[in-house]
Formats: C-alpha cells, structure tokens, sequence
C-alpha cells in the first residue's frame, strides 16, 4: 500500500480477473455489504478470494439509520458476520434512511437537519457501534430534496453526530457536487465544517444530467468539479482512503485504471504541496 | 484362511503406502495465493499435465501472431521469438521448423518440453498442489494384476465353497472386495491433490471462461494473456467460438488417447491429451476426474 492515500475503487465483478492480474493497480477494494449478505457457495467463494487477496473494506446501503423505527438487528447480524470475515479497518454505511413506519423506500433518503434526527441518528448509531470493535463510519448521500425546518448545516450536523458517537466519515465528494447542484449547498463549507480526523475514506464518482437534476449514478468518468473538491478534502484528510466508483456504464479496466492514477497524482500533488507544520 | 491373511496383509500394505508415499497435506492447509504474475503453463500443467501445458504455449504465441493455426496446420509467422521468450516458447518455435500438424508438435517437443516442465513439477509437488504420479507401466501391470487376481479368487470359490463351507467363501469375497477397491482407488487416485483442486478453483473463480473470452476481443487481450489463461483453466476447447477457434480445432484433445510412446502415460503424463485429470471444481465441464481410469473413458470428455 502507498505510503500516501491509499487508493482504491468500489468492487466490480466485471473487473474481478484485472484485479487479480493487476493487484498493484488498487490499494484496496470497497466491498458492498448487501452483495455478501446470502452465504451462497458463489458468494462465499468470492468473498474468500477477494478477501485474500486485497484488503477490503465493506460499505453497505441498508442500516436506515435514520429511522425511527431503530436498526433491523438481523440486518445487522448479517453485516456483522461480513464484517467479521472481512476483518476491514473499518466498515460503513450511508447517512440516510431506507425504510419508514415499517416500508422499504428502496432509496437512500436524507436525513432532516434538525436535532430530533439527530437523536434518532446518534441512537441508531450507538446500536451498532456497541456490536462490534471494528471503527464505523458514515456516508454523506445525495439528495434532490432538503426537508423544511432544518436546524443547521449540513456541516455542523454531521460535526455533532461525529462528536456524539465518536464514528468515522466518509466523504462522497460527487454527492456534494450534486447537492451543489441540487440544493445550492456549498461543498467547501461542508468539508471545512465536517471534523478532518474523522475523514477515513473519500469517494469519487461521475453523475449524470436528468433535466437539469444531478443524478449521483456513478455512470460517468469523475468531472473536474469533483477532482477539485477531493483535493480540497486530501487537503485536509490527507490519508484518507480515495475511493472511485463506477458502477453503471462501465468503461474497459484501463479506463477505471487512468483514473485511479489520477487521484494517485492528485494525492502525491497536494502532499507535496502542503507546507510542514 | 491363507488367502485372508495374505489380502488383510496386502490391504494393510496398501494404506500404509497412501498414507506416506501419496500423502498431501489436509484441505484445511491455506492454500497459496493466485501469484504474481500469472502463469498460464503452470495451470495448465496442474489441471491436465504436460499435453495442455504445450497447447497453452502454442495458443500464447498463436495470440501474439508468431505462430498461425489454420486447417488443423500450425505454422511460424516469421515473426521472431523475443530475447525474453522461455524454454517452451522456444521449444514449439523450433519444433514447428519441422512439425506441421500437433499431434507432430508433441512428438517432436516432448523431451526439451519434458526437460522444462520439470521444476514447475517438483515444485508444485513440494507445494502439496500434485500427487507423485505412478508410472504408467506400473500401473499397467497393477491393473492387470488386480484383475487376475479377481478372476483366479472366483475360479477358486467354488471348491473352497465345496471344502470349507459358505463362510469361508463369504470371507475371501469381502476381504477381496475390499482389496480392490483401494488397490484400484490407490492406482486411479487423481495427480491433482484437494489443495490442488482448491487451488485452480480460486482461479476459476476469479477469471471466470466468459470473462476471458470477453477480453479476447480488446485489442490488449495479448498483454493479459486471456487466451493462454483460458486454455489452462478450461481446456482447448473453451477457444471455440473465440479469434483463435481454428487453435481449439487443431489441437483439440483426441476422442480416445494415443499418448505418446503407447498407452496412455498414467493421469496427467498423457502428451496429446486424453488422460489429464479435470480439476472436478466449477467450470469445468468433467466432473469425474480419473476415477474411470485413463486407460478408457477419459478421453472425450474433458476439456469444457
């Protein structure tokens, strides 16, 4: 592994023979949970060979930790055992919530600024942090609406969640460029506001255009406007885990491998750039 | 009761023999990880022995266009060999100065090929991934011997029936039985080990046959070796259908082993093909391995 960020991508199968041909060309993979939740022979095969191999790390979308109804604990059960499997250095999960008054919404849907969600966030995240030893840590999402009533920033809210529970971030710069877009929130505000010593990983990804709404679809190569947010974050988490994402779309491996050198560059760059303390 | 004590004593002698001269280390052992970089012969040395070995060296230069297959004729390009090109490389570019057809290949690179295949054996020995394999005319005369053996013990059974009662008869059956179970089982055994198996299964897992044949079609296909890849997971004919189908056509594993010098050479030794055992793991289309014996049913059926 570098001795600067290290630098990884969000696993995909169609991708799984270049890995395994090329294992200098990530430093790690992202795994996502729900894939290795069914023990099939298939997937267990799979699990085990990429596990020995590469060191993982996994992310899973279905915690919904920002319901009220509290956490499934057989959900969660099964992200443990994965986790344990996995032996990562830390696991992750979104800030968001995917289920509501007992109904799957099949989304990743933001979470309301106020105070009460952040009871409801920090309790949930409590819950699974007292299950495990393994560092967890949490994702900003995208979203194409904002909740009325917010009681802070986007930034402070997760500066106090952090302070609360003590969990890890995981900074998706192409979702605050969507919001950006979305919503008008500015990106630098929140990466300044967000405590830097709890940025453990960084995602970057493409999105798309759908009439004039950013769609975080990870369909398309990292636009320079997400380049630029992530070296303001390296700037300031400079060993971050850099993450690519790609996951529709999916371009030839040298395509995904000149972009993974990129955020190399870009990492190497900024570090050199950084004035010693 | 003579014969009983001379079978007990015989059976004895073979488990001791498969419990230390064939013994591999446990399934439980970790088995090595996929290496850096990858090395298309030695899986195809594993899988099938030293006939798929030369196939995938052909196929590697055939996809580097230094040789060309077409109508079951394998032919230089004059193209040369590069200064880093090995021992096989070289074997089959001077072997194709006189051979036109693979099973002629064979003949005439058997020994330097041999030669060459020999650390990669020792060492996949040494790393429990292969049996020690009995010579083929040790195994010839084993067969034949387990054989009479059971011909002279139901030509005998009658008057030891006549003489000594139904017990005594009841007896010689059972001990013989068992006898040649593991007298066979311990000639049949397949070359490949269980780790050997687990450990070409981590590569079919990873490089999936569609995944190769994918990458066939870019045009960096030779700098990843997908076609040699494919033909040491999956065996020649996972070339069908694929740019270099006519390669799969010309050196397509016979429908009854020849093997070369007579006979077929025991598991894994065959040179033209038809008595390698299959990995018996995922993806490949021979699920029996050896256990029907090489000297018959072997031959068709492998290489999916």
């Amino acid at each position: 592994m570098s001795a600067g960020s290290p630098v990884g991508m969000l696993f995909r199968k169609r991708y799984l023979a270049d890995h395994l041909r090329d294992r200098e060309g990530v430093d790690f993979l992202e795994l996502c949970t729900d894939h290795y939740l069914d023990n099939t022979p298939s997937v267990a095969d799979e699990l085990g060979l990429l596990v020995k191999h590469f060191t993982c790390v996994p992310h899973g979308i279905d915690l919904s930790l920002g319901s009220r109804d509290g956490i499934v604990e057989s959900y969660l059960d099964d992200v443990l055992r994965v986790v344990e499997q996995i032996r990562p250095p830390w696991f992750s999960d979104h800030l968001a919530f995917t289920r509501a008054g007992g109904y799957e919404i099949g989304h990743l849907a933001p979470i309301p600024l106020t105070r009460d969600a952040l009871d409801t966030l920090a309790r949930n995240v409590a819950r699974v942090t007292a299950r495990t030893r393994v560092p967890f840590a949490l994702e900003n999402v995208a979203a194409t609406f904002a909740f009325p009533h917010a009681e802070m920033s986007p930034g402070a809210f997760v500066r106090e969640l952090v302070a609360r529970t003590g969990c890890g971030l995981v900074i998706d710069v192409a979702n605050l460029a969507c919001d950006e877009i979305n919503l008008g929130h500015a990106p630098e505000a929140f990466i300044d506001a967000v405590p830097p010593e709890a940025i453990v990983q960084v995602h970057l990804a493409g999105a798309h255009d759908d009439g004039g709404i950013a769609v975080d679809s990870h369909s398309s190569p990292v636009p320079p406007r997400v380049w630029q947010l992530l070296e303001r974050v390296v700037d300031v988490a400079p060993h971050a885990w850099l993450t690519l994402e790609r996951e529709e779309a999916l371009p030839p491996y040298h395509e995904i491998a000149r972009e993974l050198d990129a955020a190399r560059a870009l990492a190497a760059r900024v570090r050199n750039g950084r004035v010693p303390a | 009761m003579v014969f009983a004590i001379v079978t007990t004593l015989a059976l004895a002698t073979l488990l001791a023999l498969r419990a230390t001269y064939w013994a591999t280390p446990r399934d439980d052992d970790s088995i090595p990880p996929i290496p850096q970089p990858i090395d298309p012969i030695e899986l195809a040395y594993l899988r099938r022995g030293p006939g798929d070995a030369v196939r995938v060296a052909a196929v590697a230069l055939a996809e580097r266009g230094i040789i060309r297959i077409a109508d079951d004729v394998l032919s230089t390009t004059g193209e040369p060999l590069g200064s880093r090109d090995d021992a096989f490389a070289n074997a089959i570019y001077d072997g194709l100065r006189v051979a036109r057809t693979f099973p002629e290949l064979v003949k005439i690179i058997e020994l330097p090929f041999r030669a060459a295949l020999e650390p990669l054996d020792r060492r996949l020995r040494e790393e429990g991934l292969l049996r020690r394999s009995i010579p083929a005319g040790m195994q010839a005369i084993g067969t034949l011997g387990l054989v009479l053996v059971g011909i002279i013990a139901a030509v005998a059974s009658r008057p030891i029936g006549a003489r000594d009662g139904f017990f005594a008869v009841a007896l010689l059956l059972t001990s013989l039985t068992a006898f040649e179970i593991v007298a066979f089982g311990t000639l049949m055994r397949p070359r490949l080990t269980r780790r050997g198996k687990r450990y070409l299964a981590q590569f079919q897992t990873g490089f999936p046959s569609d995944t190769l044949r994918a990458s066939m079609r870019h045009e960096r296909a030779s700098a990843l070796f997908a076609a040699p890849l494919l033909v040491g997971l999956y065996g020649i004919s996972a070339l069908a259908a694929t740019p270099l189908s006519a390669a799969a056509l010309a050196m397509r594993r016979p429908r009854r082993s020849t093997g070369s010098g007579g006979g077929c050479g025991g598991c894994g030794t065959g040179w033209s093909g038809g008595c390698g055992c299959c990995s018996g793991s995922s993806g490949s289309s021979c699920g029996s391995g050896c256990s029907s014996g090489c000297g018959g049913g072997c031959g068709g059926g492998c290489g999916g």
